[in-house]
């Protein structure tokens, strides 16, 4: 297929110029003549980004399919404008085996509508006690590893495993929790303290991003911080820079638009790990974000059925499910395209290692986003299995409107 | 919300409140025979340890000529929240007319609240709060004092406390200065203290809370003693208080913990007036949850 997107602005470079972009096949070229293609898309006053990509989001399978299935989660992501996601390997069974990631990318070929790059557990079984087969897994192309929710809370072992990972280099994706501080539900904050729940402290992401970034530097390992959510992790991640650590950083959509005191007490859709955390926490992450002390927005897109979450506070599980308007919510802050281009786009491919900047040969990922659109999120619509989001109803502005991996049409909005 | 209950002193108003301290006043001066529940079912559902408070419904609900259901379940299953939602959506198809809850959980009765139409009383849940115990606390108080301008003091475990939740939100809205103190491992996060013992030279009412022995397994205190030298009410401590001055306990009292023995004999130790009291206000809240449900105005 031949697709000409015209008048656009397009993004490439750190800057967005406006000219029309010729896709044929699955790659971007440099020019046809209007009348050979088989579309003609008006992106008049729009923005063409290169296809976003989300460094962490859980596909829910294999094991846990009426939570979220590689084609929902793929179609809600393509929704979203991603073209390339990063599934987590907090998955039944955990695939540590060649053999089962062998099917798992098979599976992936034939369900996912968009790339998707299975993360390797670190542990076996994601159990926390022997390095997975992290050097046999890399044969596959796998290059990011992580254990997930279930931070190492052996110093030692993280140590050797960063140390390990590292010798095959992969990225260790590392969710920083102390366990033994994050014994509640809410940030321990002023909510936990009025109404009697028990609560997590910043402390217990920050102390580990500490540890691990130490030990990271101590073993020459490339490290990437997840869904940081305290003032004091971003002190560290600035700190860890400036020491000259191999370190990179995400937030989440959440994190950057809400603060514990929008939580509705007892409700379990703001039941995410991290918590919610302070106003100053939330200024301190969109400061960071917008500077490009935190590379990347990624989601944490964390689907759950209904009937998962509507137990009570302890029980519910963590997570919120809102992939499909992640561009939106960011966008909603700051207004600024050229943010969604530099941590939607320029960031995550950095950690990727790879380059999309829409030009000629390049591969056709590419995503069209109408910044100046107003919407509000609607649960009719919703393309996700996880309807756990507290964003139904909330009005945003920006939209993606169209989603092309390897020049075929993912995502169009109707 | 399906129904409406009393769930917590945040959703009530000076006046919800000082209506059920009038209600409560009233049994205690005898005025039962019109407002009773004759006829009505009150079930009792309890899932942690709790003789005082439920002996003290049942004795409420039986004053007031309700039959009381105890849903005597200790076992875990009943405790979670799926059985938790079945039991009570049973209950009230069998025709109880309210149900009280004690759970480990905070939040518990207003999430079950969402599945069931008769009112729930919520007798204790978790940290969060303790509304009949704050309630008969305040009765105590105004028995002997006014709220306006009083200063309430505190002490003990905050953190764990429903009890300090509950009656510091209730003694500010009737125009109480509340103060809190304790050690540092025992206070939520965001929580100025006052120092002791030196705060008990100004403090009208001192209210003492429980504390669990497993708190020093916990890591929280070093011990039972160390707790009561530095902040048990010894009668030096006593002394150092205005001579009208009040002293409160939710109960049971762990003796030389929170309190020296000695104390207890105080005339100004009104921990079994509380007990007394205990038993009026809760029904005073049965009979609002039930027969006056559209007075208790609950936002959900």
């Amino acid at each position: 297929m031949k697709y000409l997107l015209k008048n656009g602005r397009v993004w490439s470079k750190g800057k967005g110029v406006k000219h029309d972009l010729y896709i044929e096949g699955d790659r971007i070229v440099a020019r046809f003549g209007e009348s050979e293609a088989d579309r003609v898309i008006d992106a008049q006053g729009l923005d063409i980004f290169p296809g976003f990509v989300d460094l962490h989001c859980h596909l829910r399978e294999p094991g846990f399919s009426a939570k979220e299935t590689v084609k929902t989660g793929t179609k809600a992501a393509a929704k979203g404008g991603f073209t390339t996601v990063l599934a987590m390997p907090n998955t039944k069974p955990v695939l540590d085996s060649v053999w089962e990631m062998e099917n798992f990318l098979r599976y992936l070929e034939d369900q996912a509508i968009i790339r998707v790059l299975p993360v390797a557990p670190l542990t076996k079984g994601r159990l926390g006690r022997e390095i997975a087969d992290l050097a046999s897994l890399s044969t596959l192309g796998i290059r990011f590893a992580s254990d997930d929710g279930n931070d190492l809370q052996s110093a030692s072992l993280m140590k050797n495993v960063l140390a390990y990972a590292s010798d095959h280099n992969y990225t260790v994706l590392s969710h920083a929790e102390e366990s033994s501080l994050a014994k509640g539900y809410f940030h321990a904050g002023c909510l936990t303290r009025d109404y009697g729940i028990p609560g997590i402290p910043s402390s217990s992401e920050s102390v580990a991003v500490s540890r691990n970034m130490l030990l990271a530097k101590e073993v020459g390992a490339k490290i990437h911080f997840c869904h940081l959510s305290a003032r004091e992790s971003v002190h560290l991640i600035k700190l860890g820079k400036e020491l000259g650590i191999n370190l990179t950083a995400e937030v989440t959509p959440h994190h950057l638009f809400y603060a514990d005191s929008d939580v509705r007490p007892f409700d379990t859709t703001y039941k995410v790990n991290p918590p919610l955390r302070e106003i100053e926490d939330r200024n301190s992450l969109r400061e960071a974000l917008k500077s490009g002390l935190i590379d990347v927005v990624a989601t944490d897109h964390a689907p759950h059925t209904q009937k998962e979450k509507e137990q009570s506070i302890s029980e519910a599980p963590f997570g919120i499910s809102s992939i499909e308007i992640a561009a939106s919510i960011v966008h909603t802050i700051y207004l600024d395209p050229k943010i969604i281009y530099a941590r939607f786009c320029e960031g995550p491919y950095r950690i990727l290692g790879e380059e999309n900047d829409l030009l000629e040969n390049q591969k056709a990922d590419v995503t069209v986003f109408d910044s100046q659109r107003k919407v509000v999120v609607n649960r009719e619509n919703w393309v996700s299995l996880g309807k756990n989001n507290p964003y139904f109803g909330q009005n945003l502005q920006g939209k993606v409107l169209l989603t092309i991996k390897g020049g075929q049409i993912v995502y169009e909005h109707s | 919300m399906k129904g409406k209950g009393i769930h917590a002193i945040k959703d009530l108003t000076v006046k919800d409140i000082e209506r059920l301290l009038d209600l409560a006043d009233e049994y205690k001066a005898g005025k039962v025979a019109r407002k009773n529940l004759k006829g009505r079912t009150v079930a009792l559902f309890f899932s942690e340890n709790s003789t005082r408070t439920k002996l003290s419904f049942t004795l409420a609900a039986e004053k007031l000529g309700a039959k009381v259901l105890d849903l005597n379940e200790n076992s875990s299953s009943i405790a979670k929240g799926e059985s938790l939602i079945d039991t009570a959506m049973t209950i009230s198809a069998m025709g109880a007319d309210c149900l009280v809850v004690r759970h480990r959980e905070s939040g518990i009765t207003r999430f079950l609240q969402k599945y069931v139409d008769i009112p729930i009383i919520n007798a204790g849940d978790g940290w969060s709060e303790h509304p009949s115990q704050c309630l008969l606390d305040l009765m105590t108080i105004r028995e002997y004092k006014t709220f306006p301008g009083l200063k309430v003091l505190i002490a003990g475990d905050i953190l764990h406390s429903r009890v300090a939740r509950s009656d510091s939100e209730a003694l500010k809205k009737m125009g109480a200065e509340v103060y809190l103190t304790g050690p540092k491992t025992l206070l939520p996060p965001k929580t100025p203290k006052v120092p002791w013992p030196e705060s008990l030279e100004k403090t009208d009412v001192l209210i003492l809370l429980r504390l669990q022995k497993e708190r020093q397994e916990q890591g929280l205190l070093a011990s039972l003693q160390e707790y009561h030298c530095f902040y048990g009410l010894t009668s030096d401590y006593l002394e150092m208080m205005p001579k009208e001055s009040l002293i409160l306990h939710p109960g049971p009292v762990n003796r030389g913990v929170e309190l020296a023995d000695n104390v207890l004999d105080n005339p100004r130790c009104k921990i079994n007036e509380q007990v007394t009291n205990g038993v009026f206000m809760r029904m005073a809240m049965l009979y609002t949850a039930i027969e006056r449900r559209k007075l208790v105005e609950i936002s959900a």
